[in-house]
């Protein structure tokens, strides 16, 4: 057997019929299986330098964690930083000063800071150059521990609102990994988890979108939106009420002609359970308005009594099902 | 790079103790996963085995975590080649799944000197050992292993023929075998830690 075919059968490159042809090779002889493992050891050795990049591991942590419930603020207090849950508590907490646990980011020698919210948390934080940002859940944020460069720059994964504070040297940006927000000064709301549409709106001053490569750019007016759509188009749209943008923060919810799985993603995040939806109905648009008071219960009965689906729950599960 | 981890404190509920367990497992733990299933299953399959670990942690020796971690992998693996809708060569995939555990469990229960080694950075180990060998014949290593390319279209940009190519690999593989025996070993050593363990 060729290393090549071993190799392409190790990345999972073969055909059907191929990968069968191999495997009943492999079945022959134990020597054929060492000489496997041992392409699979040398092949591995990349892979796991992959599996060891510090986001990749904070990510999965931060899953294990909220599945195992270990975030209780006693537990994190050597964290050195504290997640304020419940939604109520956020409001009058929002000048809270969070310093996030200290990572060093590989080739870079700027210490970084993390700082992860996980779904049903909420997080403000005030940078050391006065920039305000407060994080909705499912959110990750890495700034530096100070902004020595000419750009001011950090990295959101997730929903944030930003007030940055005015420095006409040094702009600010945004690093959303694909897309990059460059400001002076300004106040404007960010939505960018992964695997959705990101939305960007203005509420004042001026910002500039451009994507990663360079190649499109976007100069915002306040009450501007942008969408950066998953296949990597940039949209705009004037005369959107920003402030709709901003009621996450307050714990209410104002979701225009977003589809039924953009709704469910976001109930996700707030409340920490998990939706499944029906393929028919997961494209279905709705409009809904939720004050902050807004219980799951709530906002499931609400929702279902448009009459175009009905839900069950099943534990932490939702299902969302036609009539 | 974690340098001890402390079983018993994990015992305890120690939440940062964990996390240093995980930084330090999970890498490996996806590595093997991957070699069973798609990675975005293996990402379930390893969740879910520190699931299983930290809800039995207390029943758990030092000395048992290795196997516990390994098999829980397997397992998980199994389960889910088992669902998948019609395999014909089921028993061939399986077979192959249960001996790759087997030569993993060997390969590490086999070597003894895993007592004096201190983790060693892996990625600037195969670099070392790259660097020993014959610059084409390291590049061509590179590109089939690391690139994704095939052979035909290394032969193409190297301006050599396939055959030279799999001349190339054989001799970098060869090389790597030698000069790596001790970072191969290691990489596996789910245990470089346990000597602090008990």
């Amino acid at each position: 057997m060729e290393t090549e075919k071993l190799l392409l059968f190790i990345k999972g490159k073969l055909s059907e019929q191929e990968r069968r042809e191999v495997l009943q090779w492999l079945a022959q002889d134990e020597s054929h299986r060492e000489r496997l493992f041992e392409l699979e050891q040398i092949y591995g050795l990349k892979q796991q330098e992959r599996f060891s990049d510090r986001e990749r591991v904070d990510y999965a942590f931060s899953r294990l964690e909220s599945r195992l419930g270990l975030l209780s603020p006693k537990k994190h207090a050597n964290k050195l930083f504290r997640l304020y849950s419940g939604w109520a508590a956020a409001s009058f907490l929002a000048f809270a000063m969070i310093i996030g646990s200290l990572f060093y980011l590989k080739d870079d020698s700027m210490a970084y800071h993390t700082l992860l919210v996980p779904a049903g948390e909420h997080a403000t934080l005030l940078l050391c150059d006065g920039t305000r940002i407060s994080l909705n859940a499912g959110s990750r944020l890495d700034y530096p521990s100070s902004f020595d460069g000419e750009q001011r720059r950090v990295k959101l994964k997730g929903e944030a609102y930003f007030e940055v504070a005015k420095d006409k040297k040094h702009p600010f940006v945004v690093d959303l990994q694909g897309l990059d927000i460059k400001v002076l000064g300004t106040k404007f709301n960010v939505r960018a988890y992964k695997n959705e549409n990101y939305w960007v709106n203005l509420v004042e001053g001026g910002v500039d979108v451009c994507t990663g490569d360079g190649k499109n750019r976007v100069t915002m007016k306040p009450d501007d939106q942008v969408c950066y759509t998953t296949d990597h188009r940039l949209l705009v749209k004037s005369d959107v009420d920003a402030s709709a943008s901003l009621a996450w923060m307050s714990g209410g919810l104002k979701l225009h002609g977003l589809t039924l799985r953009e709704i469910a993603n976001i109930l996700e995040r707030k409340y920490n359970v998990k939706i499944h939806i029906g393929e028919k109905l997961s494209g279905e648009l709705f409009n809904c308005h939720f004050d902050s008071t807004i219980t799951l219960e709530e906002a499931l009965r609400l929702l279902s009594e448009s009459g175009r689906f009905k839900y069950r729950e099943k534990g932490n599960e939702i299902y969302f099902y036609n009539q | 790079m974690v340098s001890h981890i402390d079983i018993h404190k994990i015992k305890r509920g120690d939440a940062k103790e964990f996390r240093l367990f995980f930084e330090s497992f999970y890498p490996r733990l996806m590595t093997v996963a991957c070699r069973y299933v798609p990675e975005f299953v293996a990402e379930d399959v390893v969740q879910n085995v520190f699931v299983r670990y930290w809800e039995q942690k207390q029943t758990l020796e030092p000395d048992n975590v290795k196997a516990f971690l390994f098999k829980c992998i397997q397992n998980g693996c199994l389960d889910y080649l088992k669902h998948r809708a019609v395999m014909d060569d089921y028993e061939h995939e399986v077979l192959v799944a249960e001996e790759r555990l087997n030569w993993l469990l060997a390969q590490t229960d086999r070597n003894e000197i895993w007592n004096d080694l201190v983790m060693k950075d892996l990625s600037a180990s195969v670099k070392r050992a790259l660097e020993k060998l014959p610059q084409r014949c390291s590049e061509a290593f590179r590109l089939s292993f690391y690139e994704d390319l095939t052979y035909k279209e290394i032969a193409e940009r190297m301006n050599i023929s396939p055959r030279t190519v799999e001349e190339h690999v054989q001799k970098a593989i060869r090389v790597l075998r030698v000069g790596l025996k001790d970072v191969l070993i290691l990489w596996l050593l789910l245990f470089r830690l346990f000597r602090f363990w008990g």
